[in-house]
């Protein structure tokens, strides 16, 4: 909570060291200063930064983040209509991280030093430096333009979805590939390992049953900060496909100068992503019932 | 005890690092990309800003080597040029980031008290920022261009770094040479910078390393949105923007400086990747 209220105040500062006067930027050049100064009075300008966070405060929790000049909406009207895309591209995407990276760390582990592990290695490193708008137009030029199975842009239909969804996906991939390899390996030389094949148990058995569930306090780090990551990724995988969410709309605010809006996004994001790292937090102990315990995991 | 054993440490670590052939690599393609940058007027064939519309989009190996943009203007020349652009924010942002985090992360360590626990609380607040939104903020509040976007880089990358050397600090001082150098009389800032800073220069090198790469990615990203870099400024994220709209006719446009954006990314990944490697297998960096 104190994470959020501060971080409303950084933002809010950043706002504020905007060169030039917001109001006589939203107005045209002809504006007089009798109607800058109106505008300024209107959106609360004219008052000292904490007055105007405390207000901002206040009609936060009435669900009040202001008044988009630019699109004539409130904002929080503009981001209720936008969330639940980003909201559906980001799950999707997750998803497809942990349905495909995870098996791909796990085989590589498993399989240390064969051609699988090292064919698995090699895409994820190179995974890892490409950038998502990139990798998103490539995507678009391979499979839409040239293959057309799916469209190039929009939202509507499943068909929309799988493209910026794999493009999204892409980094969280790799280095969920990367992590739960790494972090698996390590596992894979302990001693109760060893016991444990010693016993007779079959190798697969062992691997996931017995050390990726030790292995996976590391790689949930690495997921929570994905989300993260995530979120920077929506940002320009929807401005590649044009895909109508919080990502699309807070660029549209930027290059628009609508300074409520670019606020009000960028609270939705960072209170999003706290809410997730806490979430994250909270699954340690299902996960690891020594960190429940009080014990250190 | 073997020969090699007992030869310097320095040698030692440079043997381990020449033994591995993805750090070299990693070398190799930073030393090209620094060449690039450094040697571009030399190297790029055209002057990167020249527009010709006769050429608009011209396909790659033919009058152009890498073909020509949708003003006509050499493609391969904007790359040498953008590595330009590339290499200063990289650089640059980390000088920010990282002689900031030396000095908040080495007085918060150190002195602990009060001021430790304010700046970082205000770091906390910095590093909850998702990804890409800090930057966004600052380039959208100070406004686009080089100076700024490197400026924002390097602010969204303080933190880390001033946590990193928190916590190098913190597990130093406790030491019995640094208590025997303030029983000696040394006063706070020869402990620091001669007992303690050169105790954890390897990690921070390593990082800053692999940071030069997120450093890269930002940039491109940035100027991609249209926040970064601003045109006729060659950026190679600006240039994979600008050809997006001409993707079924001329896909080289967009497609190619995607490709050096991943060739310096990687040999910075590599680089750092080698160099912890070398120093230290077990070193953890974040």
């Amino acid at each position: 909570m104190g994470v959020l209220l501060g971080m409303i105040l950084l933002v809010m500062l950043i706002m504020d060291i905007i060169p030039g006067d917001p109001a006589a930027l939203m107005l045209a050049e002809s504006a007089t200063p009798e109607m800058v100064a109106n505008l300024r009075h209107q959106l609360g300008l004219d008052q000292p930064l904490y007055l105007r966070y405390i207000q901002y405060l206040g009609k936060l929790v009435r669900g009040d983040l202001g008044y988009s000049i630019r699109e004539m909406s409130h904002v929080s009207r503009l981001i209720a209509a936008t969330w639940p895309n980003t909201l559906i591209l980001t799950a999707v995407a997750m998803c497809l991280s942990l349905l495909v990276g995870l098996p791909l760390g796990i085989v590589s582990a498993a399989k240390s030093g064969s051609w699988l592990d090292h064919t698995s290695r090699l895409v994820s490193l190179l995974g890892l430096c490409m950038p998502v708008f990139w990798i998103g137009l490539v995507l678009m030029y391979l499979f839409s333009l040239n293959l057309g199975w799916f469209p190039t842009t929009g939202s509507g239909t499943l068909g929309h979805l799988v493209l910026p969804a794999v493009t999204l996906a892409a980094y969280s991939v790799a280095s969920l590939a990367r992590m739960t390899r790494s972090s698996l390996l390590e596992v894979l030389g302990e001693d109760y390992v060893r016991t444990a094949r010693a016993k007779g148990l079959a190798y697969w058995n062992v691997v996931v049953r017995h050390a990726l569930r030790n292995a996976l306090i590391p790689i949930i780090t690495v997921f929570g900060m994905q989300v993260g990551q995530l979120m920077g990724g929506a940002i320009l995988t929807e401005t590649v496909f044009a895909w109508p969410g919080l990502g699309r709309l807070m660029v549209g605010a930027i290059q628009g100068r609508d300074y409520p809006l670019l606020q009000g996004t960028i609270l939705i994001f960072a209170g999003a992503y706290i809410l997730i790292n806490l979430i994250v937090d909270l699954s340690y102990s299902i996960i690891d019932p020594r960190v429940a315990r009080g014990g250190k995991a | 005890m073997s020969g090699s054993e007992r030869k310097k440490p320095r040698s030692r670590t440079l043997r381990r690092f020449y033994r591995n052939p993805l750090s070299l690599l990693g070398l190799f393609l930073v030393v090209v990309l620094t060449l690039t940058a450094v040697l571009a007027p030399f190297l790029a064939p055209k002057d990167p800003a020249t527009q010709s519309l006769f050429d608009k989009r011209a396909k790659p190996f033919g009058k152009f080597i890498l073909g020509a943009d949708q003003f006509g203007r050499d493609i391969l020349s904007r790359l040498i040029y953008g590595a330009r652009v590339s290499l200063f924010v990289a650089f640059f942002s980390v000088a920010i980031a990282l002689s900031g985090g030396l000095i908040i992360g080495t007085l918060c360590g150190y002195f602990e008290g009060a001021l430790d626990t304010l700046l970082m609380r205000v770091m906390d607040l910095l590093l909850s920022f998702p990804y890409l939104l800090l930057a966004i903020a600052l380039v959208s509040a100070l406004g686009p261009g080089l100076l700024n976007t490197t400026v924002a880089i390097g602010f969204w990358a303080l933190p880390t770094f001033a946590r990193m050397v928190r916590a190098s600090v913190l597990g130093l001082k406790k030491r019995e040479f640094i208590t025997a150098a303030s029983a000696l009389g040394a006063p706070a800032w020869r402990i620091i910078l001669l007992h303690i800073v050169p105790n954890f220069v390897a990690p921070l090198v390593v990082y800053a390393t692999l940071f030069m790469a997120n450093a890269i990615m930002m940039e491109a990203a940035l100027s991609f949105l249209g926040l970064g870099v601003q045109p006729p400024t060659p950026s190679w994220g600006e240039m994979i923007s600008s050809g997006r709209n001409a993707l079924m006719v001329a896909p080289h446009v967009a497609t190619i400086p995607g490709l050096a954006i991943m060739l310096a990314v990687l040999g910075f990944n590599l680089l750092g990747d080698g160099l912890r490697d070398a120093l230290d297998p077990k070193m953890k960096v974040p």
